[in-house]
């Protein structure tokens, strides 16, 4: 499974086109990005983004609204973000508000430390 | 208390996508996915509204409203862009309302093109569909915003950029 799905970003996808899309670091992309699916970014960003499953690699900047029911974020956002389930790596950094259902946060210490985030617990996310 | 809580509710919210989101999560967290950083793709349930800009390879599932830039580009089957379409090399089996900009243009069958071809070579698949015109241009496109999509830092003695 993992081989696929690696295969899978690197090839843009070709096999599951409805599945997966992935913008890489050499792309920017200015205005609102919308739709289903899973997304993952790598390169920058200026805008809404709005997707099912969004994942923001290390090395990603976003600024702007972020909206998704699965969120992972190891890069860095400026903006408003909602999510029903958030995963914050160690490397992310968020300048903004956070609005989700459940938190995860890994490598607590170094998270906190770089990220400037209010978080706010949102029991009736959606 | 909030990881605790978190932990014991993975196991209710996982679903037929969460292993893959989970294999996900790794391969980024791990640069794993260094390799998927060379190419872009924008899969069909996305519509993306505004600029796209930059270099590597694109490939284009879904739908976009803008101007689209990257050295090589992909227009798949069932894809719609409306807007300016650049490219290094430009293959086009969707739909395409805009004005194009690119030295190698390949048309497919499944390929709809409403507006004018700038190329330095053109090909055109049988049943492919073409309207506008078409001229040939020994560089078709700027490389140098191309490349450079932001346009500055062209004071530096040192290039990064491989492309003459």
């Amino acid at each position: 499974m993992p081989e696929e799905i690696r295969r899978l970003a690197r090839d843009g996808n070709a096999l599951q086109p409805e599945a997966a899309s992935s913008i890489s670091s050499g792309l920017s992309i200015v205005g609102k990005i919308t739709g289903h699916g899973v997304l993952t970014i790598f390169g920058h960003v200026e805008g809404e983004v709005r997707a099912s499953t969004i994942v923001i690699a290390e090395g990603a900047q976003i600024e702007g609204e972020v909206s998704a029911e699965e969120l992972t974020i190891s890069g860095y956002v400026k903006g408003t973000i909602h999510a029903n389930r958030l995963n914050l790596n160690s490397t992310a950094v968020i300048e903004g508000d956070i609005f989700h259902r459940i938190l995860v946060i890994e490598g607590s210490d170094a998270s906190m430390k770089s990220a400037r985030a209010f978080v706010r617990w949102n029991r009736n996310f959606g | 208390v909030v990881f605790a809580k978190a932990k014991g509710n993975e196991s209710d919210s996982n679903q037929v996508g969460a292993s893959a989101q989970e294999a996900i999560r790794r391969l980024t967290r791990d640069g794993d996915a260094s390799q998927s950083k060379e190419a872009s793709s924008i899969s069909s349930g996305l519509s993306i509204v505004g600029k796209i800009t930059g270099h590597g390879a694109l490939t284009i599932f879904g739908h976009v409203q803008g101007e689209v830039r990257a050295s090589s580009v992909v227009i798949a089957e069932g894809a719609q862009i409306e807007g300016e379409v650049s490219a290094e090399d430009l293959t086009i089996g969707g739909y395409v309302k805009g004005t194009i900009h690119a030295n190698r243009v390949r048309l497919g069958g499944t390929g709809v093109v409403e507006g004018d071809i700038f190329h330095r070579t053109l090909a055109i698949e049988e049943n492919a569909r073409f309207e506008g015109m078409s001229r040939r241009n020994e560089n078709a496109i700027d490389m140098q915003s191309l490349a450079q999509p932001n346009g500055k830092g062209n004071d530096t003695a040192v290039s990064f950029n491989p492309v003459s």
